[in-house]
């Protein structure tokens, strides 16, 4: 597949009709990709913050205690934290990498994205009212479900106001068949606005009796990440591998498995959580064998990413949307398998802060850190200047990288330990839970250190490129030299691909 | 900002100084994705798959708990001690508080319990076995291991002693004794009032140590109390049981 030419840009790249086009449809999308950027960006400042003081509130509740300031105890700040990240944050980004990705595989131009806009408003507006709804004590008590009753319909409206907007794009493609990603796109948009209305549908407004609605609560949260994050996440990765590598992705039947295999088995997932609680054990029984079913896709697509790169893994040293979407491949894989770990031994780690640690994981180690790949990659051909500076990008990626494993690792073995204590019958409910204190101590050193640190650096770097003070130059922006004598055709394509 | 979509601006770029050869140097090295490979899923793969698919497999078949519930058996009139005519069906009472108090969240509402975690009251030994021991796990609550019907159970039972009270738990009791103790006698409020007197002051749940201690294998409460007016704990078979319907 790969030419042995050395003329690489001539048989690789495609005519200057395709470098037109290209070039056509990231100005096309300018105005939206940029509006979703840069308010996802945004909220992601405020969430990170929101997630320190969360984070130190749980083991120092004295931290930032004045009277005016009450708003920000524990439980308010921690549900707020995590709404903003997901809503704020994962949302916004994810649809801006959805509507870059879905126009240039169907190569069409954006026209008119008024729609966009609007609805990204209103989604903005969702979500801000929801946050201070939060901080003001009308928040509500289920996971991911927190903002106030009326702040749904709100992001229910926008979200699918988008999601038509990238199904029409998906209608009027140039070519007939659909590349993998956008298989992941259309079918994310059709899968949120389904869990998300069933979800309130029961909640708010024909409310199932007492337990039912956690079991609602339960299964939304799970779904979310294994029917949005995870296909947003794989279409940024089925598109950036391959587009970085230059090679074909290895084997459309295994992306066939994986697709279907989630398709089929996310929405089963969730009731794992109760395991052993006052729910059918029915229920219980069949979320948790989905959640393990779920390490199928694991297989399917690690395999598919590994072949697809194999042969190019130097390329990760040196482009960072490659190395950021590497990682978050390997998010997907660790996701995955803490989720099945969480359902096997869920009558141990549910209710405990293990349970934070695969949030963290699935929406930082996984998704998070597949969205950075693919603004590193877009945002220099939305706004025509590369990426400052390669030690930015460095000083954003690695204490992202160990923050994440951290992170991750950390609040699980956490979690098995005050599932243990907690239990031991003959010891109290709080000694077990002043097991996990020194956890959360931890995890407070970790967000502090890592999380906040990598991301102040990601920010300032995002908001220089939005104001153009990015490089002006032809040469992209690398993470080091690459020595295109010494590794031939591969590294200059590696030159090439970031 | 300017409008894409107004056509006198379409080829203006973001800022009017831009370099439009710069513009199409990131495109320009980028490179085509190509059709997806054809390689095919190898064999290899599903022997990968397949430990995953039994796992999951043995995941549900450990927890499903044989899918549906155990159904009670009917109510059979005849079991109703005699002097019928009374004011209340204590089995019948006692089915409507066992689910409304909270008995069913954990022993589930057919008594099936779940499997390694709660332990099922139908034919559980300790239903059938003494009514003073079943009185008083239910008054102060149970810690530790227990074995029931051969298992092993190791959890934590509340006291319900102080959310009942003695007519109720009579109640409860008849329904578990006669629904799923294999007809066991029924109890009646006057002799979990024993119960209650006599440990109106323990705070600490039991343990199977101390109940064994404290209550010899099959002593039972002293028959005192009756339904329907009756003093006498009477016998199922007793003749010309009328059933006191009126508690439905």
């Amino acid at each position: 597949m790969t030419s042995e030419s050395t003329v690489v840009n001539q048989s690789n790249t495609g005519t200057v009709e395709d470098h037109l086009e290209r070039a056509a449809i990231d100005r096309s999308t300018r105005l939206p990709v940029v509006f979703f950027l840069t308010s996802g960006v945004a909220w992601l400042a405020v969430s990170i913050l929101l997630g320190v003081i969360a984070s130190i509130k749980q083991h120092s509740p004295g931290f930032l205690d004045w009277d005016w300031l009450g708003f920000l105890n524990f439980g308010r700040v921690q549900p707020a934290f995590i709404n903003a990240f997901v809503y704020g944050w994962c949302f916004q980004v994810g649809i801006a990498v959805a509507i870059w990705i879905m126009a240039r595989l169907s190569r069409v131009e954006l026209k008119n994205p008024v729609t966009l806009i609007v609805a990204g408003h209103l989604w903005n507006l969702g979500v801000s009212l929801g946050v201070l709804g939060i901080l003001a004590g009308q928040g509500y008590s289920l996971e991911f479900l927190e903002f106030p009753k009326f702040v749904w319909p709100l992001l229910f409206v926008a979200y699918s106001a988008i999601s038509i907007w990238m199904v029409v794009m998906f209608q009027v493609r140039k070519r007939s068949d659909a590349y993998v990603a956008q298989w992941y796109i259309v079918a994310a948009c059709f899968w949120f606005p389904w869990i998300y209305l069933t979800a309130n549908m029961m909640i708010h407004v024909l409310p199932v009796p007492g337990v039912m609605k956690s079991a609602a609560g339960a299964w939304y949260k799970s779904s979310l990440i294994y029917l949005f994050f995870v296909p947003i996440g794989l279409a940024s990765s089925y598109f950036m591998i391959p587009k970085i590598v230059g090679r074909s992705i290895y084997s459309y039947g295994l992306s066939m498995v994986a697709f279907w295999t989630i398709a089929g088995v996310g929405a089963w997932t969730g009731l794992q959580k109760f395991l052993g609680g006052p729910l059918p054990p029915l229920l219980t029984a069949i979320s948790g064998s989905a959640a393990i079913l779920m390490l199928i896709p694991v297989v399917a697509i690690g395999i598919n990413h590994f072949m697809t790169v194999r042969g190019h893994h130097g390329l990760i040293q040196y482009s960072p949307t490659l190395r950021f979407t590497f990682f978050g491949a390997i998010g997907f894989s660790v996701t995955c398998l803490v989720g099945a770990f969480n359902a096997i031994f869920g009558s141990t780690t549910s209710f405990t802060i293990a349970e934070d640690g695969f949030n963290m994981i699935s929406l930082y180690f996984f998704f998070s850190m597949m969205m950075f790949g693919a603004i590193y990659f877009i945002l220099p051909r939305i706004v025509g200047c590369e990426w400052l500076s390669r030690r930015m990008i460095q000083l954003h990626f690695w204490p992202s990288a160990y923050g994440a494993i951290g992170l991750g690792l950390w609040l699980v073995v956490g979690g098995i330990w005050q599932g243990i204590s907690l239990e031991a019958w003959d010891s109290s409910t709080i000694s077990a839970a002043g097991t996990s204190g020194s956890f959360l101590v931890g995890k407070s050193f970790i967000w502090t250190t890592f999380i906040l640190f990598s991301n102040v650096v990601f920010v300032l770097h995002f908001l220089m490129m939005l104001f153009r003070l990015g490089r002006r130059t032809h040469e992209p922006t690398l993470l080091g030299h690459p020595q295109v004598h010494h590794a031939g055709q591969q590294l200059a394509d590696g030159g090439a691909g970031a | 900002m300017s409008d894409p979509s107004t056509p006198t601006l379409r080829n203006i770029d973001y800022s009017e100084s831009m370099n439009v050869g710069r513009v199409h140097e990131s495109v320009k090295r980028e490179k085509d994705i190509r059709e997806p490979g054809n390689e095919p899923v190898s064999l290899g793969v599903y022997l990968l798959l397949t430990p995953l698919l039994l796992l999951a497999g043995g995941f549900f078949g450990l927890y499903h708990d044989g899918g549906q519930a155990p159904k009670a058996p009917d109510f059979d009139a005849s079991l109703i001690p005699a002097g019928g005519g009374g004011e209340v069906d204590p089995v019948a009472e006692g089915k409507k508080l066992f689910g409304s108090v909270g008995c069913a969240a954990c022993h589930q509402p057919a008594g099936q319990g779940q499997a390694g975690i709660y332990p099922p009251l139908v034919d559980s030994e300790w239903v059938k076995g003494s009514d003073k021991r079943m009185a008083m796990i239910i008054h102060g609550g149970l810690v530790g291991p227990i074995t029931v019907k051969g298992n092993l159970y190791n959890n934590n039972m509340p006291a319900q002693g102080p959310l009942l009270t003695p007519k109720k738990m009579a109640y409860i009791m008849s329904f578990i004794r006669h629904t799923w103790g294999g007809g066991a006698s029924l109890v009646t409020p006057e002799q979990t009032q024993l119960v209650y007197d006599e440990f109106k002051d323990r705070t600490a749940p039991w343990t199977v140590d101390e109940l064994e201690k404290t209550v010899p294998e099959g002593e039972m409460l002293p028959k005192v109390g009756g339904y329907g007016g009756d003093d006498e704990q009477a016998a199922p078979d007793s003749a010309g049981a009328a059933a006191p319907a009126d508690a439905q």
